[in-house]
């Protein structure tokens, strides 16, 4: 099947698709947007977390089919790239929160979505809203600094 | 490139999805939010040769709630559903039960039906729908009919679904004003299924004695369980601490759990009795202080 | 106090050793744009995938690819027949072989290999290839492995991969002087690394016939080393590129889809691409051994430990792998951080029908820790002493022996780590008024019923670097030249950035070393010398070492240039702000001038100091060559109606030598108090009879960020002066202290003998006791 969705505000057409592959599949193997990440490939752990009609969602767990019409935000369209980053991107880095980075787009784009929902959100808050993102580098305790930093930053910046 | 065969259609509405399941006959699958299906399909264990899309129909998302019901068509997003003040208010049971299934992620795509149809006898919606008596109405080539959840759910991953129906929508009843609900749920991690989960709703009426009580488990059978023995003890008395430790374990006897790689059956046993008596101990402390 | 970084360079660079300069890789890996071995991709390639054995345990009488090739859109099917060169590899024995040839010994063994033009033509194709085996019973308990000598052999040379003892003094004879006696059997289940990013690679053929292969693994030499004679080509015309490694700790030390990619690659002519799934790469890598032990130990009545045995048995599964030095660890490092004047250890590792295992974070130690902290808290019991104080009447320190012999010669700060941990704050009571403080959190039952709060401990002691007569190094290369009239320095190494953050700390040396602040990583890869494997807490050490070195070299050419050029004494010469100056003239030139269109480049390699094997009747030996110790404090609370429990805080005390980088090194200790908590509670490959019961991440729980507790960390330095800047080893310590921490915490709040981890809500509700 021919697929065609918004991604990162521009439009994206795949051909061949067989409709039995994730959208996470698609983004990665055939628009070679591979910035979402397969680690589990069953929704457990968040790293091909993407926003999904503004809405962030495990794009492992969506069938391509499922996305035609649909507008996709991918890490990739979180800020400005690599010369302007958003500041939870700005955070992440500044505070630690990569090692390895294989569950940070995942986590960037739930962060993202956190910070910019939220303002300032407590401690439970974010551990509540990151829980279904899987991190086996940190032990979380730099990605709540950068949750909390990129958070106080957002509000000193009136933003 | 050479794709395996496979053929993707779209439902508009809930008869065109019909009319698709009885001509693709056993080979198709219904995909509404993919939450359960997709991640089977990563893995390759479930090889569907028609996919039947249902996100773009129009006739199965809906929350109403008359009188005495709560009727919930099946696309209805679970984090709507969870965050609907006219069901949360008919069925505060409901609303309780989502905060457990699954990560925001899963609740945002999730539907209402899907979980209902894929029937994990530890997920929270069947779990819902049993205790409190609920009704699905399923649509075939025929026409409509309507099933009592403890019909609808016959072992793990299968319902009396015919292959060429759809599940249309559920009925639930409406809880009286002030019920007390608890929704206890044990899994090792947050999001994670339960390995076991009771779900209680209590009313007392103004002597203090319980005239609605309505407890079933997840996760300790091949279907979730309506706890009736436990009911029927409960019912019309006080509910005091001993009686509700002789419901508890009359519950805990009324159910038949497996070893799996989350618990083994004795453990889960004894959690049926911890948790019935916790569920009903907590429902009553949340009817006397009302919902927060 | 800092002691190590050289007076007059320390703090003249920006970005140098000492600050924590963000990640050269981190603006990268947060857009998206960082390649990972799984992101590889190339116009024309083909997808390969593994047929695995369902069986732990079976010979294989036929294997019929027929239909397989046959199917439309598959290039090539490839069984143990098609390997070009040898047919076997491994870490320390060649035993594993690259595809089963007429046994398999563990269920997930690789059988065949197919490539296609989409990855589910070749999964179809593969479930088309028809294997009959014959199916054999499967030798899963690993004491029966090692003991019994009735039990089958599942290699030519036993079952018994290595054996070590450890002798010391008199047992029997200190065990009639000790005033008390705790004895304790403990367990460990199989615990996976669970790294995120599955194996995963690329391998292009080359025109000579050779082959490129891009990967993610720890050690790209010794890949090298095991790959080269396996496809029978000489090393130089297998040419390997490290890509984006998605964690490791330890489990890419060992092979996985390597010698396939390269063989389908070779076979097909056409590039191959070969993703692991999550199911497939649970049995794609080496997990850490489980292991079952026996411990006495007897003290007299003011606490002092007299003697102590132990019987460690740990199940290395089908083939080798690390097992070798994983029992080496357990034997030189089993009584721990003490001071035992007389000891019996036996370790061993054995060969099972149970999945390989071996390299894990912490590798040996970890398992004995556990163990013999236990055993300190039984100690402290039967004493009536409170738990630290039995650990710090028997603490190592600088100038005492542990086990093996080998006295401690640089700092060991043991008993002021405990002293400062017995008065770090503790956490406040339980909170009941919020569900999210209470053991399973959100989603869970417990509302303070049932609720009882416990405090452990846990000390572990650690080598840093190989051991046992290894020689160890690593090289670096390093090259100093202007690009758009700025001097810039690029290093090159082939040690692998798994995430530790060894690529920050290569530019900080390089920035401190030479007083140049822009300076560039080139990607690690085959074209210079070996660097050693990213493991053993060695990368700052060994890889830093060798940067440090090279630089130097680069920096003696400066000041010999200038010297010449201006006609001062060399050693009057320092850099500092890109610019050279003279101790009497001030500053000579820019670098930039002194250079001009030149560049200087050295290649330098750094050896650790020597080490020795363990002598095979006594374990007696000068073996380890930096030892790093941690000690945790966990707080737990327990609803023991449920079995289930918070871990509430974590409080640690770790000696780092000296702070290269704190950001990154608080990193590590967190990540591995993570692992450390993953291993107490939740985390454990099951097997039945050889067979995985839970090869995903629904059902191999790993923590979350609701699982973990605020983690406190107070971080010594106690300068090593055999390291580079004094550092000592900081990734793997904390892995140790962890488990046996939160386990004892548990204990204390439960009165339970909690001598399993991971501990598993049944075991609350329902101990099996005796």
């Amino acid at each position: 099947m021919r697929l065609n969705l918004t991604i990162n505000g521009a439009q994206h057409t795949a051909d061949d698709v067989w409709p039995g592959e994730s959208l996470l599949y698609v983004l990665r193997e055939r628009l070679g947007l591979a910035g979402s990440k397969n680690a589990c490939e069953q929704g457990e752990c968040g790293s091909c977390t993407v926003y999904l009609d503004g809405v962030p969602a495990c794009s492992c767990l969506v069938a391509a089919g499922q996305a035609a019409g649909h507008e996709v935000v991918t890490v990739e369209g979180i800020g400005g790239g690599e010369d302007e980053l958003h500041p939870v991107q700005e955070a992440f880095v500044d505070a630690g929160a990569v090692q390895c980075g294989f569950c940070t787009p995942g986590l960037i784009v739930a962060a993202h979505n956190l910070v910019e929902r939220t303002g300032e959100p407590s401690d439970e808050e974010i551990r509540e809203e990151l829980a279904g993102n899987l991190c086996r580098c940190t032990g979380y305790e730099k990605i709540l600094d950068a949750v909390r930093l990129a958070a106080s930053r957002k509000q000193e910046a009136g933003t | 490139m050479k794709p395996p065969p496979f053929e993707y259609r779209s439902a508009h509405d809930s008869a065109e999805a019909v009319n698709l399941l009885t001509e693709y006959g056993d080979d198709a699958k219904i995909l509404a939010g993919g939450q359960s299906l997709v991640p089977l399909m990563n893995f390759r264990m479930a090889r569907p040769s028609v996919l039947i899309d249902i996100n773009q129909t129009h006739d199965m998302t809906h929350i109403r709630a008359d009188d005495g019901h709560l009727v919930v068509g099946a696309m209805t997003r679970q984090r709507v559903l969870e965050r609907d003040q006219t069901a949360g208010s008919a069925v505060p049971l409901l609303p309780a039960a989502l905060a457990h299934s699954g990560h925001t992620t899963n609740r945002n795509r999730g539907t209402f039906g899907g979980s209902l149809a894929h029937a994990d006898p530890a997920a929270e919606l069947p779990t819902v729908l049993v205790a409190l008596g609920g009704e699905l109405t399923v649509q075939g080539p025929s026409g409509k009919r309507t099933v009592p959840a403890e019909d609808f759910f016959l072992a793990p991953l299968v319902t009396s679904l015919e292959y060429n129906e759809i599940l249309l929508s559920a009925r639930l009843p409406r809880l009286p004003q002030g019920t007390g609900v608890r929704v206890e749920e044990l899994a090792r991690r947050h999001g994670d299924f339960a390995i076991v989960s009771v779900m209680a709703a209590v009313h007392l009426d103004s002597n203090g004695r319980a005239d609605l009580v309505r407890i079933a488990a997840g996760g300790v059978d091949s279907t979730p369980i309506r706890l009736h023995e436990a009911e029927a003890q409960l019912s019309g008395t006080a509910l005091d601490d001993a009686g509700i430790d002789a419901a508890a374990v009359a519950a805990a006897d009324s159910v038949h759990p497996t070893d799996d790689v989350h618990g083994s059956a004795s453990y889960r046993l004894e959690m049926v009795r911890v948790l019935v008596a916790r569920a009903i101990r907590s429902a009553i402390t949340h009817q006397k202080e009302g919902h927060r | 106090m800092t002691v190590g970084t050289p007076d007059n360079l320390a703090s003249s660079t920006r970005g140098g050793v000492g600050q924590s300069p963000r990640r050269p890789d981190g603006t990268r890996k947060v857009t998206g744009q960082f390649a990972y071995s799984s992101d590889l991709w190339h116009d024309d390639m083909l997808w390969g995938v593994t047929l695995r054995s369902p069986h732990p345990h079976a010979r294989i009488r036929s294997i019929d690819i027929g239909a397989a090739l046959a199917t439309s859109g598959v290039y090539a099917v490839l069984t143990h027949e098609d390997v070009p060169g040898i047919k076997y590899y491994g870490l320390e024995e060649n035993d594993q072989p690259v595809l089963a040839v007429d046994t398999v010994r563990y269920q997930g063994e690789a059988v065949a290999l197919v490539a296609a033009d989409h990855p589910e033509t070749a999964r179809r194709a593969m479930h088309e290839i028809v294997v009959n085996y014959e199916v054999l019973d499967p030798l899963t308990d690993p004491v029966r492995a090692a003991l019994d000598p009735e039990a089958p052999a599942l290699h030519e040379h036993g079952n018994v991969v290595r054996h070590q003892p450890v002798r010391v003094g008199d047992v029997p004879s200190a065990r009639s002087r000790a005033d008390v006696v705790v004895t304790g059997e403990y367990e460990i289940g199989m615990q996976d690394q669970a790294f995120l990013g599955p194996e995963s690679g690329l391998a292009v053929p080359g025109e000579d016939g050779g082959v490129d292969l891009y990967v993610a693994t720890q050690w790209m030499h010794t890949d090298l080393r095991e790959i080269a004679p396996c496809l029978g080509l000489p090393e130089e015309k297998v040419r390997m590129t490290l890509s984006g490694v998605g964690g490791a700790f330890g489990a890419r030390e060992d092979l996985s889809m390597q010698v396939h990619a390269a063989m389908l690659a070779m076979h097909t002519g056409r590039p191959i691409k070969i993703v692991y799934n999550r199911e497939e790469s649970f049995y794609g890598h080496v997990h850490r051994h489980p292991a079952k032990m026996r411990y006495e130990h007897g003290a007299t009545a003011d606490g002092r430990i007299v003697y102590a045995t132990a019987r460690i048995v740990l199940d290395g599964g089908a083939y080798a792998s690390s097992t070798t030095n994983v029992v080496g660890n357990a034997a030189s490092l089993g009584v721990g951080p003490y001071i035992v004047p007389n000891v019996e250890i036996d370790a061993y590792g054995v060969y099972t029908n149970n999945p390989p295992c071996g390299a894990m974070r912490g590798f040996g130690a970890v398992q004995a820790c556990y163990a013999y902290e236990s055993q300190m808290d039984k100690l402290a019991r039967e004493l009536e002493l409170h738990p630290l104080d039995v650990r710090r009447i028997n603490a190592i320190h600088q100038g005492a022996a542990i086990a093996t012999g080998q006295v401690v010669d640089t700092p060991a700060p043991m008993r002021e780590m405990i002293d400062r941990l017995r008065d770090a704050p503790l956490p406040e009571a339980v909170d009941s008024g919020d569900v999210r403080n209470l053991p399973g959190g959100v989603s869970n039952t417990t509302h303070g019923e049932g609720v009882r709060r416990g405090i452990g401990y846990g000390v572990g002691l650690k080598n840093i670097c190989f051991s046992e007569g290894f020689d160890d190094y690593s090289t670096a290369r390093v090259r100093l030249e202007v690009v758009g009239g700025e001097p810039a320095v690029l290093v090159h190494t082939a040690a692998a950035e798994v995430g530790q953050g060894l690529v920050t700390l290569q530019g900080q040396i390089a920035r401190t070393e030479l007083g140049v602040e822009r300076v560039s990583i080139a990607p690690a890869d085959t074209q210079v010398g070996d660097a050693g494997s990213s493991s053993a807490s060695r990368q700052s050490y060994m890889t830093g070492g060798a940067v440090k070195r090279a630089c130097e070299a680069v920096r003696d050419r400066l000041f010999q240039l200038a010297a010449e050029r201006f006609d001062v004494p060399a050693d009057q010469l320092s850099l500092s702000g890109g610019k050279l100056v003279s101790e009497h003239s001030g500053v000579l030139v820019a670098l930039a001038d002194l250079l001009g269109d030149e560049a200087i480049e050295e290649t330098r390699e750094f050896h650790h100091r020597p080490t020795t094997g363990m002598d095979p009747v006594t374990g007696q030996g000068d073996t380890h060559t930096q030892l790093a110790l941690c000690i945790h404090r966990a707080v737990v609370d327990v609803d023991v109606e449920l079995g289930l429990l918070k871990v509430v805080d974590l409080t640690a005390v770790q000696d780092v030598g000296t702070v290269l980088n704190r950001v990154s090194l608080e990193g590590q200790i967190h990540g591995g108090t993570a692992q450390g908590l993953g291993l107490a509670v939740m985390e454990e490959i099951q097997l039945a009879d050889g067979k995985l019961a839970n090869p995903s991440f629904t059902d191999y729980l790993i923590p979350t960020i609701l699982d973990m507790p605020p983690m406190r960390l107070d971080i010594l330095e106690r300068a090593d002066p055999n390291a580079p800047y004094g550092l000592r080893g900081a990734g793997e310590p904390s892995t140790l202290s962890s488990t046996p921490a939160i386990a004892a915490a548990i204990r204390d709040a439960t009165g339970l003998q909690i001598d399993r981890v991971p501990v598993r809500p049944h075991d609350i509700v329902h101990p099996v006791t005796g």
